[in-house]
């Protein structure tokens, strides 16, 4: 056979019916070959066709034969006709078997309504009800209901629905439930243009009508109640009053109208005034099976997780979407402002040497839990595991990936997560909440100015590594790393830079390998640093000239930057005093 | 002589063919009749559809031979009918190798086809190619080992079916079906079959079939029910930023629609939720509709409410090409979530929290 047309869903059935040949085309080769090769649909032969009908049929007759328990044991293969007489006898002899083909107004239909109704309760979770229209009662409700919301047929029939839906849902039940006014107009979409039409329809009568559909969700009550509670209730034991359990139910159904001799003892005289009948919504409510009340009430989920992407010198370059809902944050908000500036304080060091090992290693660097500040000035603890993806071309480290998890409960190993988590629980905390508030008075940096502070730190490290690379020598004595300068000196060191030699002579620099416990014994440099920062200006920078006219972050790198270069070229301790600030 | 002893041959075999089709021809139109059909339904057969409605009729038995029959009072008996019509959409069964066993009566409502059409045949011959694959996945039923015994019977996926029912509700032919995004839930179920067979000895295997509700997603354009106060639609471009928001979401999120323009809805998402969201997106993306189930979406001033949304792609009429997604979106109820910035994130404290929270009473004032 030869391609099929493709046309919308046709093109793609089997057994489709190719197009006729188009005439003459195989009478005369002479026309033309391209004519011959455009039509590639050619007209089976007849006895192909003929041969596939065949088959089609035997297999469907060894498909019967398989159904009917007489034809089974049977070893030889049986001709088609005795399969067919088999099938008839077997049909028949299931018409006597079933109880539907006996009922006096039997209509004929492959399954009766009660099988059908037992295959949609297969398919669904839900259950029937029938609710009157007026003031809703509950005028027949399923079995299965117990099975949805624990509560007995008997207990909810007669009863009003509202008595059982959530207090906030009863005004939407109540809306679909009547034709009243109060409807909202109209919204429908334009097919087209997709764009909303405000539709004069009058809305009222057609709603009413039989036959009219309803789709909407309401939370419906749950019963909770155990055996256990039921004894404990029956002794007389006060009952510890708890919260009422809902599950979402949605429920589609349609109105219909009953005339009210039809109803017998189930339903009221809840007419119409106007009219004998009795208006009511048919409907089927299913619960989502993800929706049904657990037994024990807990959630099982994964760990929260998001992702973030630093440049080297800790700069969000990407912020998952995720994190909006952890951190407060929105993606923009993070971009370009350097994490340390987020990170507690007390947890700067550790952090610190973990961005150290990553942009020196291949491996991934998992962080011990820290504390990231979130949009509202709490904190979130945290847990990293940092990669640094490396340009296989320039061998230098593009960005660094963070998968950060988010940790619940108590403290954690390491870190800081021993601290509580409320900002207001250690001084630590403290001081930087009242950091946030004041306004430093130092000039030329802003008000953020222990941000400022902490953001270079990421600059420095970035730039320590830049700087060994570029020299590419092994591990020396001699190059004073100013993160070490920093951290070793008094808090005056910095203060001191424009005008003193730091006492004490350079260290070693921050090696690859090194350990971190030094940096994390100078830890405490930090927190000094931060006092330095509220109240006091000693960190002057007055004197040092054109530092005026940048902005504060650029100035405090040009700071770090040049003591950066001085001590790579010089190799030795740096008289401050000389230094020209170059930018 | 021999041309004519050829003749008769002839004739012989010709007259017993036909013998043996008349024959053959009685006893369709016998087996046709002992299918509970109408009878202007039967006569109007051809032999393959007989076989094949008689095979799914034999294999619908044997699905629901085992069940009880209730004892039922008039009252129920009667309301046995509205299950179906109560629901949005038709029940099939499907067997384990995708042959659409039954389909309920009102498959033509939704799809055109009648039930006759479709009885028997597979499913594979009406469905979408693309999504086929994903039919196979939710055919298997892994059963036997103890592993296993706590299986997820569940489905809920979204198929494309042929459709012969234009947009105002004429049918057309075959040949110019389109394809219908319908929303299939259900379960997978296994059916023992006690007996023994025959004189064999042999016990059948279990059987697995499929038992689905297939529901249509409503066009937006075309929504029958009416929508109550507690929803809201929405428009989006393609990346889905909001183009438009309905006033309502003001009463129910706290948001004006202007501050959600040009926004992504993603930012809007819970975290927990946004791996289902993302999934839900590629099914709308690549087949046309799709509906989320319940997830979290964030209200203006924190906290969160419940959403089930009914997304569907517009094309332009045009050329064809999407041009944007509508969303309905059902509002179910609100949660909490100032846990979230406060305290560490402790999910399994999240089932006792009251449903009401206090400082959501400004948001909430609307539901009173």
């Amino acid at each position: 056979s030869g391609l099929m047309t493709p046309t919308s869903a046709t093109g793609m059935a089997s057994g489709m019916e190719l197009p006729r040949k188009r005439k003459g085309s195989m009478d005369n080769p002479s026309e033309g070959d391209d004519q011959h090769l455009k039509i590639k649909c050619v007209r089976e032969p007849h006895s192909q066709i003929e041969k596939r009908r065949r088959d089609k049929m035997n297999n469907l007759i060894d498909e019967l034969a398989a159904m009917i328990p007489t034809c089974n044991p049977m070893s030889r293969k049986l001709d088609k006709l005795t399969v067919l007489r088999m099938a008839v006898q077997h049909l028949k002899s299931l018409k006597g078997a079933t109880s539907s083909f006996a009922e006096a107004n039997y209509k004929p239909a492959f399954l009766p309504d009660d099988e059908l109704k037992h295959l949609v309760l297969r398919a669904v979770d839900g259950f029937l009800f029938v609710v009157g229209c007026d003031r809703g009662k509950i005028v027949f409700v399923s079995e299965s209901v117990s099975k949805i919301l624990n509560y007995g047929r008997t207990e909810l029939i007669g009863q009003s629905l509202f008595d059982y839906v959530h207090p906030k849902d009863i005004g939407k039940v109540k809306e679909q439930l009547s034709a009243s006014e109060l409807y909202p107009r109209e919204r429908l979409i334009d097919a087209k243009t997709g764009l909303q039409v405000q539709a004069e329809l009058p809305v009222g009568a057609a709603r009413l009508c039989s036959g009219a559909r309803r789709s909407f969700f309401c939370r419906m009550k749950y019963n909770k109640v155990t055996v256990k509670e039921e004894k404990d209730f029956q002794a007389g034991a006060s009952k510890k009053k708890e919260s009422q359990r809902y599950c979402t139910v949605h429920c589609t159904g349609y109105m219909r109208t009953w005339p009210t001799r039809q109803l017998g003892t189930e339903g009221e005289a809840e007419t119409d005034k106007e009219s004998s009948h009795f208006s009511c919504l048919v409907a089927v409510g299913r619960v989502h099976p993800h929706t049904l009340p657990q037994a024990n009430g807990e959630i099982k989920v994964k760990p929260t997780e998001f992702v973030t992407r630093y440049a080297m010198d800790g700069k969000f370059t990407f912020v998952d979407q995720r994190a909006t809902t952890i951190l407060g944050y929105l993606p923009q908000e993070l971009l370009g402002t350097s994490c340390y500036e987020y990170f507690h304080l007390d947890d700067l060091p550790h952090l610190a040497d973990r961005h150290r090992k990553v942009l020196r290693s291949k491996e991934k660097i998992e962080t011990n839990c820290y504390k990231f500040k979130t949009k509202y000035g709490s904190f979130v603890t945290l847990q990293s595991q940092w990669f640094s993806f490396i340009n296989p071309w320039t061998k230098e480290v593009e960005y660094i990936v963070s998968t950060n998890t988010v940790i619940s409960g108590k403290s954690n190993p390491g870190g800081s997560g021993d601290k509580s988590e409320q900002p207001s629980s250690s001084k630590a905390s403290e001081d930087d909440a009242k950091k946030s508030q004041q306004v430093p008075i130092i000039p030329g940096i802003s008000s953020a100015s222990g941000m400022i502070y902490a953001g270079c730190i990421g600059t420095q490290i970035a730039n320590e590594i830049m700087d060994y690379n570029r020299m590419n020598s092994s591990p020396s004595s001699g190059n004073t790393s100013p993160f070490s300068v920093l951290q070793d000196k008094s808090p005056l060191a910095l203060a001191q830079a424009s005008s003193n030699v730091p006492n004490g002579e350079a260290t070693d620099v921050e090696m690859p390998g090194k350990s971190s416990s030094e940096v994390e014994a100078r830890g405490g440099a930090f927190t000094a640093g931060e006092s330095l920062m509220e109240g006091s200006s000693q960190l002057d920078l007055e004197g040092v000239p054109g530092l005026g006219a940048l902005s504060t972050d650029e100035a405090a790198m040009a700071v770090i930057m040049s003591l950066l270069e001085t001590d790579a070229n010089l190799g030795e301790a740096v008289d401050f005093d000389e230094m020209h600030w170059s930018l | 002589d021999t041309t004519t002893f050829i003749t008769r041959r002839k004739e012989k075999s010709r007259d017993a063919a036909r013998s043996r089709r008349g024959k053959e021809s009685e006893v369709f139109y016998e087996l046709a009749n002992q299918l509970p059909l109408p009878h202007n339904v039967t006569s109007h057969l051809d032999k393959a559809s007989i076989m094949r409605l008689t095979i799914s009729y034999l294999r619908m038995r044997k699905l629901l031979n085992s069940d009880e029959s209730e004892k039922e009072n008039e009252v129920e008996s009667q309301l046995n009918s509205f299950y179906l019509k109560a629901l949005e959409g038709f029940l099939m069964v499907l067997s384990e190798d995708g042959d659409m066993v039954y389909l309920s009566e009102n498959v033509s409502k939704s799809m055109g086809l009648s039930q006759f059409d479709l009885t028997g045949h597979s499913i594979f011959e009406f469905s979408h190619p693309c999504d086929h694959e994903e039919l196979r996945e939710m055919l298997v039923h892994r059963t036997g080992s103890k592993k296993t015994k706590e299986q997820n019977t569940e489905r809920s996926f979204f198929l494309r079916m042929k459709c012969t029912l234009t947009s105002r509700g004429r049918t057309v032919n075959i040949k110019s079906a389109t394809w219908k995004v319908l929303h299939c839930t259900g379960h997978v179920r296994v059916q023992e079959c006690g007996e023994v067979s025959g004189d064999s000895g042999f016990k059948e295997p279990p059987l697995t079939y499929l038992v689905l509700i297939c529901e249509p997603i409503p066009h937006p354009s075309n929504i029958e029910v009416p929508l109550d106060s507690k929803t809201f639609l929405s428009r989006h471009t393609l990346d889905m930023k909001f183009s438009y928001c309905d006033e309502r979401i003001t009463e129910l999120m706290g948001y004006e629609p202007d501050d959600l323009l040009n926004r992504s809805v993603y930012e809007y998402y819970h975290a927990l939720d946004s791996d289902h969201l993302t999934k839900t997106h590629h099914n709308l993306f690549a087949k046309g509709q799709a509906t989320t189930g319940q997830y979290r979406m964030l209200a203006k001033k924190g906290g969160f409410v419940w959403v089930e949304t009914q997304a569907t792609v517009i094309y332009n009429p045009k050329n064809s090409q999407p041009q944007c997604i509508v969303c309905v979106n059902y509002v179910l109820r609100y949660g909490f979530s100032l846990q979230i910035f406060s305290k560490p994130y402790d999910l399994n404290h999240l089932s006792t929290i009251p449903e009401s929270p206090t400082w959501f009473s400004s948001l909430s004032s609307s539901y009173d």
